[in-house]
C-alpha cells in the first residue's frame, strides 16, 4: 500500500471499513481471509465502507469491495452501504457499477438532519432513510474515538499471517 | 592491563632511539601481543604481508625534512587499508606527530613512554578499531558480493519479464491495422515491464470488425497472465462465433464473464467492446465498467460514450447494455486505460477527463499525437498499466 491504511472497526454487528489516503492493495489472501472471517462473524448486520477521507484507491481494492458486496449480499441478503463525498472517488464507483451494488450515500456527515432528501431508487423511502441515517449514526460514534475504535486491517492481518505461520 | 590479542609490527626505520623500541616491544610482548620489530621498509613490506598484524607501532625519527619519517606510513596505509598505526615521536620531535595524523597514523605517543597504562589504553583502543575496521571491510565485501548477485538475480528476472512480455506483444493484434478505410491503432506502456491492459480486434466473417480493449485488475505479472485468457477467448469467439450464437456485444461481455468466473481469478476485468459495421454505418458497444470513458468524435461533436456497467470476472449474472451509434463517413472513437489519469497533471478526475476530451476535440486523435501531448514517451515508472487505442475512419 502507498499512502494510503484500511482501517476497520465494529459497532453492534455493523462493521465499518475505512479507506484513509491513497489506498493500493496489494494483500490479496489476506484481504480474503479477512472477507471470509467478516461474512462468519455471528453478530453481522451490515457492512459500512467509508470513503470519506479516501484520496485514491486502485482497482484491486475496488475488487476487494465489490466481493463485500457479493458476500453480504449471498449471504444476507444486505445491500452494504458507501459513503463517498469525494467526487473523484465517487466517480470512479459509478465507473465501476456500483451504484447496482452498494446502497452510495455522498452526503457529508455532518449534515444528517437533510438526510431525507438524499435521492435514491429501488428502495422504499423508509427504508432507505433507515438505511442511511444508521449509516451516518454508526460513523459518527466511531469518528469521536477515531484511534481507539478502528484498527489498521493491513497491520493486524499481516500480524495474524506471520503468527500462523510460525505455528 | 589486558590490552586484547593480536599481531603486532613494529616498525623502527632509524636505528636512533634503540632503546626505546626494545622497551616498548618487550613491554607489548609481556603484555601477550605476539610483536616483529622490522627495521628497513622492505622487511616492513613482506611482513604485513605473511602476518596480516592488526597493528602497526611506527617510530619517527628526527631528519632534515619534517616529512621524511612520515612518507613511508602512506605505503604501508597502501598495502594495509585496516591496520591501525600508532605514531611515536621522541619529546623533542613532537612536531613530527602532525605530518604523520596527516599521512595516515591513527594515534601517537611520546616517548620516553612515562605513563604505561596511557600506552595500554591506545593499543586496546587501536587493536579494536583494527578490528571493527576488517569486520566492516569483510562485511562490506559480504554485502558487495550479496548485491552482486541480487543485481544479476534481477537481470535475469527482467530478461524472463521482457522475454514474457515479447510474448504478450505477439498477443496484441497488428498496429496500424487497416480494414478498408478504418484504421486500428494502440499504444500499451505498461507500469512494470508485463501488462494488465489488454487490446484486440479482428474480422468477422461478415467483415464486421470486433474490439475490445480491458484492464485487468492489478498490474505486473500476475495481471499480464489474464491477458493470456483474454487473448483466448477473443480467438474461440472468432473461430466460434457462429456456434455460441452471441448476437450483440452485451451477449459477448457476459460470454466473457461466464468464461472469466469459471476460471476462478483473483482479478476482475473492466472492459469496453464495440463492434464496427461499416456497411450498415453503426457501431454497436457495450461497456463493462471500462474507465475513462469512450470517446468518439465526428465532425459533429466529440463526447464521452456511457461508463458503468459491472466489471467481468466478479458477479454471477450481471446484465449489460447495448447501446448502438450511427457512424457518419468519418469519425475517430479513442480510448486509454485509467492509468492515464495517473500521469496527468490535472486536479480532480474530472478536470482530467475535460482535458482528454478536449484534447480529442481540438484534434489530437491519433496515437501519436496523444502520446506526444500527454508526455507519454518519457513516462517511467508510471504506477499503473497505460493502454491508447483510436479506430479511425477517413472520408
Amino acid at each position: 500500500m502507498a499512502n494510503g491504511k484500511l482501517l476497520v472497526a465494529e459497532k453492534d454487528g455493523v462493521h465499518v471499513l475505512k479507506f484513509v489516503g491513497d489506498v493500493r492493495v496489494t494483500l490479496g489472501p489476506t484481504i480474503d481471509a479477512f472477507l471470509t472471517s467478516l461474512l462468519e462473524t455471528e453478530d453481522f448486520k451490515s457492512v459500512i465502507i467509508d470513503l470519506t477521507e479516501t484520496k485514491g484507491i486502485d482497482s484491486t481494492s475496488l475488487g476487494f469491495l465489490a466481493k463485500i458486496s457479493i458476500g453480504a449480499q449471498d449471504s444476507f441478503g444486505i445491500v452494504p452501504t458507501i459513503v463517498s463525498t469525494n467526487d473523484d472517488i465517487t466517480r470512479i464507483l459509478l465507473s465501476m457499477g456500483f451504484d447496482q451494488v452498494f446502497l452510495i450515500i455522498r452526503e457529508p456527515l455532518e449534515s444528517t438532519v437533510k438526510m431525507g432528501e438524499v435521492p435514491f431508487k429501488n428502495m422504499p423511502e423508509e427504508d432507505l432513510r433507515k438505511k442511511v441515517l444508521e449509516a451516518h449514526q454508526v460513523l459518527m460514534q466511531l469518528n469521536e474515538d477515531n484511534q481507539n475504535t478502528f484498527r489498521d486491517l493491513v497491520v493486524a492481518l499481516q500480524r495474524e499471517q506471520e503468527s500462523s505461520t510460525v505455528h | 592491563m589486558n590490552v586484547g590479542s593480536g599481531e603486532l609490527l613494529i616498525v623502527a626505520l632509524s636505528a636512533s632511539d634503540q632503546d626505546t623500541h626494545k622497551e616498548v616491544m618487550n613491554y607489548l610482548v609481556d603484555s601477550g601481543l605476539r610483536s616483529t620489530l622490522v627495521t628497513t621498509e622492505e622487511t616492513c613490506l613482506t611482513k604485513i604481508q605473511d602476518l596480516s598484524p592488526d597493528l602497526i607501532i611506527y617510530f619517527l625519527w628526527n631528519s632534515t625534512s619534517l616529512l621524511d619519517s612520515s612518507e613511508f606510513i602512506q605505503t604501508i596505509k597502501t598495502s594495509a587499508p585496516d591496520v591501525a598505526i600508532i605514531a611515536i615521536a621522541q619529546f623533542s620531535d613532537t612536531k613530527l606527530v602532525q605530518p604523520a595524523l596527516v599521512k595516515g597514523a591513527d594515534d601517537y605517543l611520546i616517548s620516553p613512554i612515562a605513563d604505561y597504562a596511557l600506552l595500554d589504553h591506545i593499543v586496546a583502543k587501536n587493536l579494536r578499531l583494527s578490528k571493527e575496521r576488517s569486520t566492516r571491510m569483510i562485511e562490506g565485501q559480504k554485502l558487495a558480493g550479496l548485491n552482486q548477485q541480487l543485481e544479476e538475480s534481477l537481470r535475469v528476472l527482467e530478461r524472463d519479464q521482457r522475454a514474457g512480455f515479447e510474448v504478450q506483444l505477439a498477443m496484441l493484434p497488428k498496429s496500424p491495422y487497416k480494414v478498408g478505410d478504418v484504421t486500428f491503432t494502440h499504444k500499451i506502456i505498461p507500469s512494470v515491464i508485463l501488462s494488465g491492459d489488454f487490446i484486440d480486434y479482428f474480422k468477422f466473417a461478415d467483415d464486421r470488425l470486433l474490439f475490445y480493449i480491458a484492464d485487468v485488475s492489478g498490474h505486473g505479472a500476475s495481471s499480464a497472465f489474464v491477458t493470456v485468457l483474454l487473448k483466448n477467448l477473443s480467438q474461440r469467439l472468432s473461430r466460434e462465433y457462429e456456434r455460441l450464437g452471441l448476437n450483440c456485444t452485451a451477449a459477448i461481455l457476459e460470454w466473457f464473464n461466464q468464461e472469466l468466473l469459471s476460471s476462478e481469478l483473483a482479478q476482475h476485468v473492466t472492459m469496453f467492446m464495440g463492434i464496427v459495421d461499416v456497411d450498415r454505418g453503426v457501431l454497436e458497444y457495450s461497456n463493462a465498467a471500462h474507465f475513462p470513458g469512450t470517446i468518439f468524435s465526428s465532425k459533429e461533436k466529440t463526447e464521452f460514450l456511457e461508463i458503468g456497467g459491472l466489471p467481468l470476472g466478479l458477479y454471477e449474472n450481471p446484465s449489460y447494455e447495448t447501446n448502438v451509434l450511427e457512424l457518419p463517413s468519418q469519425f475517430t472513437l479513442v480510448m486509454f486505460s485509467d492509468g492515464i489519469f495517473d500521469v496527468m497533471q490535472q486536479q480532480t478526475l474530472k478536470a482530467k477527463e475535460d482535458f482528454l476530451l478536449g484534447l480529442v476535440e481540438d484534434g489530437t486523435c491519433t496515437v501519436g499525437s496523444l502520446s506526444d501531448h500527454l508526455g507519454l514517451g518519457v513516462v517511467k515508472d508510471a504506477p499503473d498499466d497505460i493502454a491508447l487505442f483510436t479506430i479511425a475512419r477517413a472520408a
